[in-house]
């Protein structure tokens, strides 16, 4: 299995001849470090990392801070109170329950979900993506035309269609959305081995007889590692879509547990009652999704100079 | 033209994908069929009818010859219809929405792209860039939502939901009811054309030799870009338009279910919940080998437009 750990050490240096200069000068693993982590330092880089750091620690840690009631234990008598009610920071929705507190553990649900079906696409995907790249010839068609598969399903007609089988709960939609992430995942992981394969550091390592798993493992992953982690981001961006989506159709996370997605979707009908139900789940989601999509572009921007 | 049979095995790859997840279907077709009607010859005969007493592969390659002869058998739920019926009366609205939201995502797109890459002023093009990461960043649904509370139920501009067939309402009817889901769904696809547009541009303005001899010979800044560079860039728009394509279908499922227009997103999201395997199997099917033939179609006319392509190809 890919290890984590292979992606964020700093091995290129070693054998990165082919994939530009190498400007570190030799300072242990701590300079180098340091040298990646200058690149963090922009504001264009810097501001929605934060923005999407708070968001995780306020969904995560939120609730338990702040002392929030749980989110779905309302007194129907509270019904619909407007925001800034004592003790309801952002009111109550239809059923009493506190609007903050289905906020921010509902976007634990949504954060959860489109990160978990993210990693289920790019370990199946980069290990699809890679052995394609690595065997050019049969085996790497034969998978390309596995991916072509999938990509010919618009993605959300593939997660409603799975979901619908396993039934709506967390880890089904998890499942249903990492599956069609794969097909990405596998594209762009293709194309970037196809990428460093002829190039001379991994000629020499099959030349001198490691075996296709380490060189898949030590010599190729490390360095493609980068970009592929780059389109993770991207990914991740379209699993909020998709989880959000899934959840408002009613094949997502069932309710009484909120999600970003359900809250909306639940709220639908009272939109022109108390269409602030929906505008502040609708933030959450835009804010989230933004500053990811930002954070993405501005690393690739660096990202492609390197 | 290695193409064209590479997209036969990917067309069966797609059967294939849609018949295994709707095998893998739980419950009880014959029952639910039946219903209050259940005995066991009548249980054991629509069994039969409906092969369901085969194997995997054999159902699969029976349901394919009869996909491919165009008997794919009625809907499970009653009022048990053709599924054919069900399909042609749906895919009208669908084919509506797509079409006059690709024309809008790509007019929207070009536009934005030309708009922020010809004025010099950084304000215009972090403002278009500002629309395009909103609009990129928002669900369809919730954009969709928003919007509908905003024009239909607060301002009311636009009729908030529904759709009238050309038959009853006519065509002008039918338009006016169709071109606001259009919009919605134009706004939330346009910013990647957008955004390759504005790339291929830019890259064509800095690179080519041929603005550079345009601009030498002292052609204005916006001629340049309207006689040579948008032809120049439009390859790069119509990969995009086939990519976007995909995308324009998923988000017609969610878009339809806000308007309550009765399209395809519609019945495949009925079907695959109510498990009516006969329909959404060809709806799925349908949809798919859609989307592997208008990526087809685009390879086809990129490789026709473009000489370099075309010659390679020879």
């Amino acid at each position: 299995m890919t290890s984590p750990k292979t992606s964020t050490l700093p091995t290129p240096a070693r054998h990165g001849q082919g994939t530009g200069p190498v400007p570190v000068r030799r300072q242990g693993a701590a300079g180098l470090l340091a040298h990646r982590m200058r690149r963090f330092r922009r504001p264009a880089v810097l501001v929605p990392g934060l923005v999407l750091v708070f968001i995780v620690l306020l969904c995560f840690f939120g609730p338990t801070v702040f002392r929030l009631p749980p989110a779905s234990s309302g007194q129907l008598t509270n019904y619909l109170l407007p925001i800034g009610s004592p003790g309801h920071l952002l009111g109550t929705n239809t059923l009493g329950n506190d609007m903050l507190a289905q906020l921010l553990v509902g976007g634990r649900i949504s954060i959860t979900v489109s990160a978990g079906a993210t990693a289920f696409g790019l370990v199946i995907g980069a290990m699809i993506g890679m052995i394609a790249g690595y065997y050019e010839g049969i085996v790497g068609g034969v998978l390309m035309r596995v991916l072509d598969v999938i990509f010919a399903f618009p993605d959300i007609i593939l997660a409603i269609s799975i979901a619908a089988y396993l039934g709506p709960s967390m880890t089904n939609a998890i499942w249903a959305i990492g599956f069609f992430s794969i097909a990405g995942f596998g594209r762009v992981t293709r194309a970037q081995t196809l990428r460093v394969m002829h190039q001379d550091f991994v000629v020499a390592a099959r030349t001198s007889g490691s075996s296709t798993l380490r060189v898949l493992l030590t010599h190729i992953w490390p360095n493609i590692a980068g970009r592929v982690l780059a389109y993770a981001l991207v990914a991740l961006g379209y699993a909020m879509m998709a989880e959000a989506a899934l959840s408002f159709l009613g094949l997502g996370v069932p309710s009484p547990t909120p999600s970003w997605g359900n809250i909306i979707g639940s709220n639908q009908s009272y939109m022109s009652v108390a269409p602030r139900l929906i505008v502040m789940p609708a933030i959450f989601i835009f804010l989230t999704i933004a500053s990811v999509n930002l954070f993405s572009d501005a690393l690739q921007e660096k990202g492609a100079g390197e | 033209m290695t193409r064209i049979p590479q997209m036969i095995i990917v067309v069966l790859g797609v059967t294939f994908l849609a018949f295994s997840i709707m095998f893998l279907l739980p419950g009880d077709v014959v029952q639910s069929i039946l219903g209050d009607n259940y005995t066991p010859q009548a249980a054991a005969a629509l069994t039969a009818q409906l092969h369901l007493n085969q194997s995997f592969l054999l159902r699969y390659f029976t349901w394919l010859g009869d996909f491919f002869t165009g008997n794919v058998g009625l809907s499970l739920v009653p009022p048990r219809q053709s599924v054919w019926a069900l399909v042609g009366r749906s895919l009208l609205p669908t084919a509506e929405m797509l079409v006059i939201g690709q024309v809008i995502a790509i007019v929207l797109g070009v536009l934005f792209a030309v708009v922020s890459v010809t004025s010099r002023s950084r304000i215009v093009d972090r403002i278009v860039q500002a629309v395009g990461l909103i609009c990129s960043s928002i669900p369809g649904f919730v954009l969709g939502l928003l919007l509908l509370t905003l024009l239909a139920v607060n301002l009311h501009v636009v009729s908030p939901q529904g759709w009238v067939a050309p038959s009853s309402g006519g065509w002008g009817q039918n338009l006016a009811h169709i071109l606001f889901p259009s919009i919605v769904l134009a706004l939330f696809t346009f910013p990647v054309i957008m955004r390759v547009f504005r790339a291929e541009l830019v890259d064509q303005l800095d690179n080519e030799d041929y603005v550079l001899l345009a601009r030498l010979k002292g052609i204005s800044g916006t001629r340049v870009i309207f006689r040579h560079v948008l032809r120049n860039s439009s390859f790069g728009l119509l990969t995009v338009v086939g990519i976007n394509v995909a995308r324009l279908i998923g988000g017609v499922i969610i878009i339809e279910q806000i308007f309550g227009i009765p399209g395809m997103g519609t019945l495949i999201k009925d079907s695959v919940v109510q498990h009516d395997t006969p329909t959404a199997l060809t709806c799925l099917t349908i949809v798919a080998i859609f989307v592997v033939v208008a990526t087809l179609v685009v390879d086809i006319a990129y490789a026709l437009l473009d000489p370099r392509v075309r010659d390679n190809a020879r």
